[in-house]
Order: structure tokens, then C-alpha cells, then sequence
């Protein structure tokens, strides 16, 4: 196998990051710009003369002064009080002219002297300031050279593949394409964009570098029919297999929260470039770092201000404020920022420069995340690449270098809207854009994109998720740095329905007891059934919430979650079947610290002997604590641990009924085995990882060992279709189309709601409560079910396979199995399992019928009839 | 000399007649014996077979890595098609030889077990029993 950590590159030499900015500082934006909360419109008679256009290069841009924007833009002190001091003062001058009067009466020797002391001076002065530069000059060659950032690794969820056949609704189809910045537009002709018409979809996908290499751009036909794709064509030909690019679902951030995504100046559009040189630089491809006409211009127009209102940085001296200096105003730190910019200048290229500026550059906040970078602000302002922005949006994004919060077009439209115009005014008057192109961009809406998109989004459980599991294999440093792209598991269209039926749920169940409102809590996790893939991760209530992820590290009691456990030792015994009775009535066992304990049932009632079916079904505890003392604690212990339960279970019958504490993921990670064949498969959501470039670095397939035996699981897999279909959360079979199966879980004083079930394609484990662990007024069936069974009803179930290798037998009374031939209630016999089989006879009706009308929605509250009756 | 033709055709006839007749294709018991004798050296194409045609598309690309002895992205790619058919035997049998080949021994035993839990032929489940023995050794 590959060893990630060996071959993945060594870190990059870190360049001097800032820590996490504020919005209002605006990275790139010059100290000497003055206030952002100051944009002026400039009279046409203060903008820069116009150039004559010189075709398509844009070292043609002529420039009459430093930055025209903020010429335009700067309050132009038209009656500016003269209340400055001027720079060279007359006394100065008379001071020195008295003392050349001085000394020219005195000796000439005193004047060699100081002349020979001035020389010396000189000669110092001059050495410190080479030995400065060579030091500033090591420091710009070292941090511009090779990896100039720390680039977080970006994460992505599983791509979206098509085929014919595959299960596939409008609805997902829409959705996904909606969350990857898709654009509904006729024909579809530019990538980026689909159409459709009814069930027939034209989608043209965008180039992407999938982990196994890029794929171009293609135009993507499909028809969804009886909620599956047909008809399947890519570029005009039939094709079995087409893929959508996956979303990218958040980055692994380095401390300072700095995202970006790296673009070559040759994928920018070069009217993104032309107003950026036009606004912010326009001698750009002329001076050598420094523009001296440029310091000049501003020092007048501070003078006029009284104050600094403009600065004279070139784009270089802002690269380099941005990417080597702190943010102090010193006149030291001006005089390195020159220095630096002229090294710059002598050891790389413009195109360097420039390319490095685009994508340093400060230009907005997401949340906890800095966006740098025009390639990222694309994505996030409009919701595409950078190589698909129109001019407009171009212009808007130039128009944020000057203030990213003051100009943010999603929260300030109409000034976002002043400062692009204005970019495209320069733009036309210096003749990069003709008077029609700039009058047809300022007619363009802003068409900012929504919150509801790639990039958007937020994973928070499912990166926490990703981090743990990449731990093993990747430093924390080269996650942040490296620029990764990691594959993932994640299903966007499963987290979005599991998100919004825990959302509904909960509201539900706090708008019916008021007194509950904002404490309730929420933890889900559903993985794939064959492949241990983790599909969807809840928690808390807030899924966008970055905070205790209590799908991973919440300690909750499992109460019955742990019963299916004590039936498959049980089966596992070959003593036992679903037909064998057992006896409900109260029974003491011991727990912790030698306490006896005698456990009722949850309606309160003993229901005398019952089949092991109902007793499971109906999530008896008097009749599964007797089996459980019956099998064995030690066979059932070891069960839990065959099933991958790694933790130390305590060693009192108590666990029979789940007095075990378990974090959601640790609940997936042992009914995993039980939905899928007996297999202990570890749960994963890294698929792949590979460099920048696209070398794989890791793959992470399927692996799992086989620790219970197939045949005993789908044996007790019927028990847990019965839980689903007659027991605890019969609703399902009521609301679901197909078979599943499953199992409620309530702890002790209703502390924790449990339900986890699967169908033949997801496992899903749902978990309801309080964080300060206090009783809740429900029970699994009626607080974390109706999430599972919102959430799966939405993805589409897939009903279990019909159980392979079982013959179907009545039992009689005592439950023995009858003859083959008999009536009665069928139960599955493993095929050669039966040695002994009664003739026909009645089977007496089981006492769980009698029971079972009352334990049928037992999960409600304890106390709903007696609420009920007390509102009338 | 015409006759004696006739009979040695007759004699040639009968001796045929007696042998016995095959019961089935030619290359059944052949194959029966070639799949006993089946070791991981033997590995087909990946393609060989019935599969869906979206799986038959990423099997092709395995193979593309497989003969560039590209193991991880081969596993990666048998992966994938195993997502779309989560219970096919023969995409177990090839990710086991995959493992074997990385020499993940442990990873092949068990890709080969689960395998077993879904092979439907004699052919396939003799294949897989052999990669067991094999990741055993």
C-alpha cells in the first residue's frame, strides 16, 4: 500500500500568513486609501486620460496617474482647509544656511573632518542598508519561490454517476445540480448550465480533475423514467456509464482560516486582469515596483485632503504588504515594503507578479472561512469557475480589492453595484472595453448566488469525520497545507433529507410540549449496508452547526438497541428459534456492585410466555432478560464484541436491555454486521486522496472481516422485519413502501430515543435527546423513528431481499415446528435446522395478540391519554 | 479397394458409436478442470463476464491500471463498480487478487469471504476458495 505520509510532499516552506482577518480590512486594500466607509464618485474631469487601446495587451494601459479608481473614488477636497504643515519648512532652511555661515568661518580643517565623519557614515549607512537588502533579498527569493501558500486540502462528496437504471428522481437530479452551481439556461450550451424539459435533462457538465484524472467538459442526456435513468447519452452517443462532478464540501483550513483555490493567470479572463490593472495599477507594466509618479500624485492629493486619503502602492508593493509585511504603518515598514517591491520586481516576472496578486488578494469572509483569491471569490460570489465570469462580474470582483466588507455584493448590492460601474468606466476611458460593452455590463444585475450552494454548505460533522479518519494516515500540517483533494462518501441528497426531517421532527416534538423548546437534541449517522461508506452525518440539531458533534462522541445509554444482540447469541446456540417460548413475567437480575434489579416492561405489564419473535418485536424486557440469563452474559458479550464493539462491556445482566453507553457511529459500527451478512466493516468516508496534480496518494476500498455467520444474521434479520412490520415501529410498514428492518431503543427514564434500522441499501441510526441527559416525554418510536423514516422515505427504500436458505414452518404450543403442511403462523427454520417436526396441531394463540394492541405505539409518551383526557 | 474402403468407414462408424457421448459443450469438462486448477496467475481480464454495462465500463479502466500495475487505482476503480453491484461475487473475486497483488494478505482473505457470501457459480466460488488458500499462505 501506499504510504501517504512518506509520499505526500513535504510541507512547503510556510510564507508569513496573517492570522484570521477581519472583513473590513480588506487584504489588498492600500492603508492610504483612505476609509472604505468613503467611496466618492470622482467628476469625469478628475478620471485619467484615455489611452489609445493598443489591441490585446495589457501592458498597452497607459496610466497618468497610480490608481485611477481611487482618484475617482476619493473625495477630491475641492476647498480643502489649509491647516497642513508643509512638508519643507522655511526655518529648516534658514538653520541651514546659518550653519554653513558658521562653518565657513571656522577652520577648514573641522569641515574635512566632518566631511571625513559624513563619508564614514556613508559607507556604514550603505553597507547596513546592502546587508538589509541581501537579507530581504533571501527573504523574497525564499518564501515566493515554490509553494508560496499553505493551501488547505479541499474536500469533496462522492460524484454523482449515471446509468441506466440507476434510481434517480427529478427532484435529486434538480437538487444536486442546484448545489454544484448548475444554471438553468436553454440548451444548455455553455458548461456550467442544464435545461430541462419534463423528464428529458440536458446537462453540461464542467471539466473537472476527478482523482483518476480530468475529465472534460461534456454534454450530459438523460430521461428519468419510473424514477430511473434512461436513455443515457454523452456527447450525442449512447453510453453506459456518465459522472457529474462532486461537490466540494469544505476545506481542511489551517489555523488562520485562509481558503483559496490556485488559478493560472492564463485560465483568468483577461478582462478580469485588464480591470484589475486598470482600477488598482495602470503603470503596472511599467515601473520596476515602485511608481514614483504614483507617490507623487497621492502626496498631492493627501496634502489638498489634509489627511491620507490615497495610496501610491503599485499592485507589487501590495503583494508584498500582503504576502511578507504585517499590517503596522511605520515609515520603516513602507521602506522595506519599496525595498522588497523592487526585488521582486529584478528576480520575477510581471506575469508572476500579477498571477501571484490574483490569487493573494483578500476578498471576502464565509463564516470562519477568509476567501482569497479571484478563483475562490468566483465560486463563492457567483457560483463558478473563474474562467466563466461575464465582464461584470469581473468588474465586481475588481471593485471588492478595495474593501471586501464595504463592497460584499450579497450584503451591500447598490454600493457593490456603484464600485463595479465605475471599474468599467475605467476600463472603457482607458479603452480596454468599447462604450457598448461597458454600457451593456452595467445593465447586468448583480446575480450574486445563494446560500443553498457548493462552497455554501456546511459539513461541519462530516469534516470532523474526515479529519478523524485521515488522521491515521495524513499529518494535521500537510492536510492544511498541501493542497489535497480528498474524496469522499458523503451523499449530498441523503445529509439534505436527513437534515431537514431532524429539523422538522424536532420542532415538531417542542412544539408539542412548549416546555421543551430549544433542548432537545438530535445525533444521526446513516452509512451504506455493503460498504460501510458513512452517507450522511448529524451532530446536533444544526447541521450547519460547527460545534459538539454528538453523532461521534455523544455517550448515550442504548437501551433495546442492545436486544438484537441478546437474540442472535441466543439463535447462535441452536437452542433457540423465533418460535421458542419464553416466559415475560418479572424475573431479577443483577446489576452493577451486586444490586439486584428487576426490569418491567415499558406498558407496565407481564405478558406471559411469548415467542421470541414477539418478545422482540414488542421489546419486551422481562422476557429478553430472561433469555439473556438463559444464553449466557459471557456468550452475549462476546457477541457484541464479534460484532466489532471494541469498548469494554461491563459484565452485569443490565446489558442485556442496553445499559451501555455508545456514541451514534459506535451504534452504526455494530449493527453493520447485522445489515450486511455478517460482516464487521469499519465505517469510512475517505474514498480517495490525491495531490494538487492528481497522483493518488491513498485509496481506501472495502475491508471488513466476516465474524458472525451470513445464515444467523438473516435469521435474526427476520426478527428485526417483525420489529418493523407488527412491534415497536409498525408504523413503517404502514408508511414505507418494501420490507425493513430495525429496532426502537428507549433508556432507562426516557433519557435517550433510539431507532436503528436499514433497508437493503442504508443503515441509519437516529438518536433523540438532551445534552444535560434529563428525561425526555418520548420514547424512541415516536421521537428518533419518524426521523429514520422521513429521511429514508425521501432517499427511496429499497425493500430487503426475501430470506435465501429458510424453510417456513407453523410452531405448536409449546414450540416445537409442525409439519410443513400445517397452518398457523410461519415462522423461518434454518434449511436442515429442523430434526424434528409434530404433526398438525393447534397452535395456542399467542398472549403478545392480547398484548400487542396496546403495545402496538407504546413509544408515545406514557402520559398522552392522560393529557388528552385532561384537555377535555 | 472401394469396399474395402466402405468397411474400414463402417468399422471407423461403429467404433464411434460405442464411445461415449458428450453430454454437454465440448469445453465443459475442460473448463471444470482448468477452474480446479485455477490459481491467482490465472486471472482473466477483468472484463470477462456478464456484468452491467456502467460496471463493464469501470472493469475496462482496471484493467487499464492492473497492466499498468497500478494497484491502488485499480482497487480504486473495482471500488467503483463495486457501488453500483454491492453484491457481485466477481467483483469480490478481482478486488481479492487486487489485495493479493498489493500483498495485502489480510485484505484478500477477506474480499475473497465476502465473495464467497454472494457467488452464485461453482466457477466463481472454486476461484474465490483458491484466493482464500492462497491469502492463507
Amino acid at each position: 500500500m501506499t504510504s501517504p505520509r512518506s509520499s505526500s510532499r513535504p510541507v512547503a516552506p510556510t510564507s508569513k500568513r496573517k492570522s484570521a482577518r477581519t472583513a473590513q480590512s480588506g487584504g489588498a486594500r492600500r492603508p492610504s486609501s483612505g476609509s472604505a466607509t468613503k467611496p466618492v464618485r470622482t467628476p469625469a474631469a478628475k478620471a485619467p486620460a484615455v489611452q489609445e487601446p493598443e489591441s490585446d495587451r495589457i501592458a498597452s494601459q497607459q496610466a497618468t496617474t497610480e490608481s485611477a479608481a481611487d482618484s475617482m473614488a476619493t473625495p477630491q477636497p475641492a476647498s480643502t482647509p489649509s491647516t497642513s504643515t508643509p512638508l519643507v519648512s522655511e526655518p529648516t532652511s534658514t538653520i541651514t544656511t546659518d550653519a554653513d555661515r558658521n562653518n565657513r568661518s571656522s577652520s577648514p580643517s573641522r569641515l574635512k573632518l566632518v566631511w571625513h565623519w559624513l563619508w564614514r557614515l556613508g559607507v556604514v549607512g550603505l553597507l547596513l542598508l546592502g546587508g538589509w537588502m541581501l537579507y530581504l533579498d533571501a527573504q523574497v527569493r525564499q518564501q515566493f519561490d515554490g509553494n508560496k501558500w499553505a493551501l488547505p486540502a479541499r474536500v469533496y462528496a462522492r460524484p454523482l454517476t449515471l446509468y441506466n437504471e440507476r434510481p434517480l428522481t427529478n427532484e435529486q437530479l434538480l437538487a444536486e445540480l442546484q448545489w454544484a452551481d448548475y444554471r438553468s439556461e436553454p440548451g444548455a450550451k455553455q458548461s456550467g448550465t442544464f435545461q430541462r424539459k419534463g423528464n428529458r435533462w440536458v446537462i453540461h457538465r464542467r471539466t473537472f480533475n476527478f482523482w483518476d484524472g480530468r475529465d472534460e467538459a461534456r454534454r450530459i442526456e438523460l430521461s428519468i423514467v419510473g424514477q430511473r435513468v434512461q436513455r443515457l447519452r454523452v456527447n450525442g452517443e449512447d453510453q453506459p456509464l456518465a459522472r457529474l462532478e462532486p461537490q466540494y464540501i469544505g476545506g481542511i483550513l489551517p489555523a488562520h482560516n485562509e481558503d483559496r483555490e490556485l488559478v493560472r493567470l492564463k485560465d483568468m479572463p483577461p478582462e478580469l486582469v485588464a480591470a484589475l490593472v486598470a482600477t488598482e495599477d495602470q503603470s503596472f507594466f511599467e515601473h520596476w515596483g515602485v511608481s514614483l509618479k504614483g507617490i507623487a500624485r497621492a502626496m498631492v492629493v493627501n496634502i489638498k485632503a489634509g489627511g491620507v486619503v490615497q495610496g501610491g502602492s503599485t499592485l507589487t508593493q501590495q503583494l508584498v504588504k500582503n504576502f511578507f509585511l504585517s499590517e503596522e504603518r511605520t515609515l520603516t515598514r513602507k521602506a522595506q515594503e519599496a525595498l522588497m517591491a523592487l526585488l521582486l520586481e529584478l528576480h520575477y516576472s510581471k506575469e508572476e507578479i500579477l498571477e501571484a496578486y490574483l490569487n493573494e488578494v483578500y476578498l471576502g469572509q464565509a463564516g470562519r472561512r477568509a476567501i482569497h483569491g479571484f478563483g475562490l471569490a468566483a465560486r463563492f460570489y457567483f457560483g463558478k469557475p473563474v474562467g466563466e465570469l461575464t465582464l461584470a462580474e469581473s468588474a465586481t470582483l475588481v471593485g471588492l480589492v478595495k474593501g471586501a466588507s464595504f463592497y460584499n455584493p450579497k450584503k451591500h448590492p447598490e454600493r457593490a453595484t456603484k464600485r463595479r460601474n465605475l471599474v468599467l468606466e475605467l476600463m472603457q476611458k482607458q479603452g480596454v472595453i468599447s462604450q457598448a460593452q461597458k454600457l451593456m455590463a452595467v445593465n447586468e444585475p448583480l446575480n450574486t448566488r445563494s446560500g443553498q450552494r457548493s462552497g455554501q454548505r456546511e459539513y461541519p460533522a462530516f469534516l470532523e469525520l474526515v479529519r478523524r479518519h485521515l488522521k491515521e494516515d495524513y499529518r494535521p500540517e500537510d492536510l492544511q497545507s498541501e493542497g489535497l483533494n480528498i474524496f469522499t462518501s458523503l451523499d449530498p441528497w441523503v445529509q439534505a433529507n436527513l437534515e431537514q426531517a431532524a429539523t422538522d421532527h424536532i420542532a415538531r416534538l417542542e412544539q408539542r410540549r412548549p416546555e421543551l423548546q430549544g433542548q432537545l437534541q438530535t445525533a444521526a449517522i446513516i452509512t451504506s449496508v455493503d460498504g460501510g461508506e458513512v452517507r450522511g452525518i448529524l451532530g446536533g440539531r444544526n447541521g450547519r452547526y460547527f460545534g459538539f458533534n454528538r453523532a461521534l462522541l455523544a455517550q448515550r445509554s442504548i437501551g433495546s438497541l442492545a436486544k438484537p444482540v441478546v437474540f442472535l447469541a441466543a439463535l447462535e446456540t441452536g437452542r433457540y428459534h423465533w418460535g421458542s417460548r419464553i416466559s415475560d413475567s418479572p424475573v431479577t437480575i443483577g446489576g452493577a456492585n451486586g444490586s439486584l434489579w428487576q426490569p418491567k416492561n415499558y406498558d407496565g405489564r407481564s405478558h406471559g410466555d411469548v415467542m421470541l419473535v414477539d418478545a422482540l418485536a414488542q421489546s419486551y424486557n422481562q422476557s429478553t432478560a430472561r433469555l439473556g440469563m438463559k444464553v449466557g452474559l459471557k456468550p452475549v458479550v462476546e457477541t457484541f464484541h464479534r460484532l466489532g464493539l471494541e469498548d469494554e462491556i461491563p459484565p452485569y445482566p443490565s446489558i442485556f436491555l442496553g445499559s451501555l453507553a455508545l456514541s451514534p457511529y459506535q451504534v452504526a459500527s455494530f449493527y453493520q454486521p447485522l445489515a450486511s451478512s455478517g460482516f464487521v466493516t469499519p465505517l469510512r468516508s475517505v474514498v480517495g486522496v490525491t495531490t494538487p496534480d492528481g497522483e493518488t496518494l491513498s485509496s481506501y476500498a472495502i475491508a471488513g472481516q466476516q465474524t458472525v455467520d451470513p445464515a444467523s444474521v438473516r435469521w435474526l434479520r427476520y426478527g428485526m422485519e417483525e420489529v418493523a412490520r407488527t412491534g415497536t415501529a409498525k408504523r413503517l410498514a404502514r408508511q414505507l413502501k418494501g420490507t425493513v428492518a430495525g429496532k426502537t431503543g428507549t433508556s432507562d427514564q426516557q433519557r435517550d430515543a433510539w431507532f436503528a434500522g436499514f433497508d437493503n441499501r442504508h443503515l441509519g441510526v437516529v438518536w433523540v435527546g438532551r445534552d444535560d441527559n434529563k428525561p425526555i416525554p418520548y420514547a424512541g418510536g415516536s421521537a428518533a423513528l419518524p426521523i429514520w423514516q422521513k429521511t429514508f422515505s425521501k432517499m427511496g427504500v429499497e425493500s430487503l431481499p426475501e430470506l435465501k436458505g429458510f424453510e417456513w414452518r407453523a410452531v405448536a404450543a409449546d414450540g416445537t415446528p409442525m409439519a410443513s403442511n400445517c397452518d398457523g403462523r410461519k415462522l423461518p427454520f434454518p434449511q436442515g435446522h429442523i430434526d424434528r417436526a409434530l404433526a398438525c396441531q393447534s397452535s395456542t394463540p399467542s398472549p403478545v395478540e392480547e398484548a400487542s394492541a396496546d403495545s402496538s405505539d407504546k413509544d408515545e409518551s406514557p402520559g398522552f391519554w392522560k393529557r388528552l383526557l385532561e384537555r377535555f | 479397394m472401394r469396399l474395402l474402403k466402405l468397411l474400414l468407414l463402417a468399422a471407423l462408424a461403429g467404433l464411434s458409436a460405442c464411445s461415449q457421448l458428450p453430454t454437454g459443450p465440448m469445453e465443459s469438462p475442460g473448463a471444470s478442470i482448468w477452474v480446479q486448477k485455477w490459481t491467482s496467475a490465472d486471472m482473466e481480464d477483468f472484463g470477462d463476464g456478464d456484468f452491467h454495462p456502467a460496471v463493464k465500463v469501470l472493469l475496462a479502466k482496471a484493467q487499464q491500471a492492473r497492466e499498468q500495475q497500478n494497484w491502488p487505482r485499480t482497487m480504486t476503480w473495482l471500488d467503483q463498480a463495486r457501488q453500483i453491484a454491492p453484491r457481485n461475487a466477481e467483483l469480490f473475486l478481482r478486488q481479492s487478487w487486487v489485495a493479493l497483488k498489493m500483498e495485502d494478505i489480510a485484505l484478500a482473505r477477506q474480499l475473497a469471504e465476502r465473495g464467497l457470501v454472494f457467488s452464485e457459480t461453482d466457477k466463481t466460488r472454486l476461484k474465490l476458495e483458491q484466493l482464500v488458500k492462497e491469502s492463507e499462505r
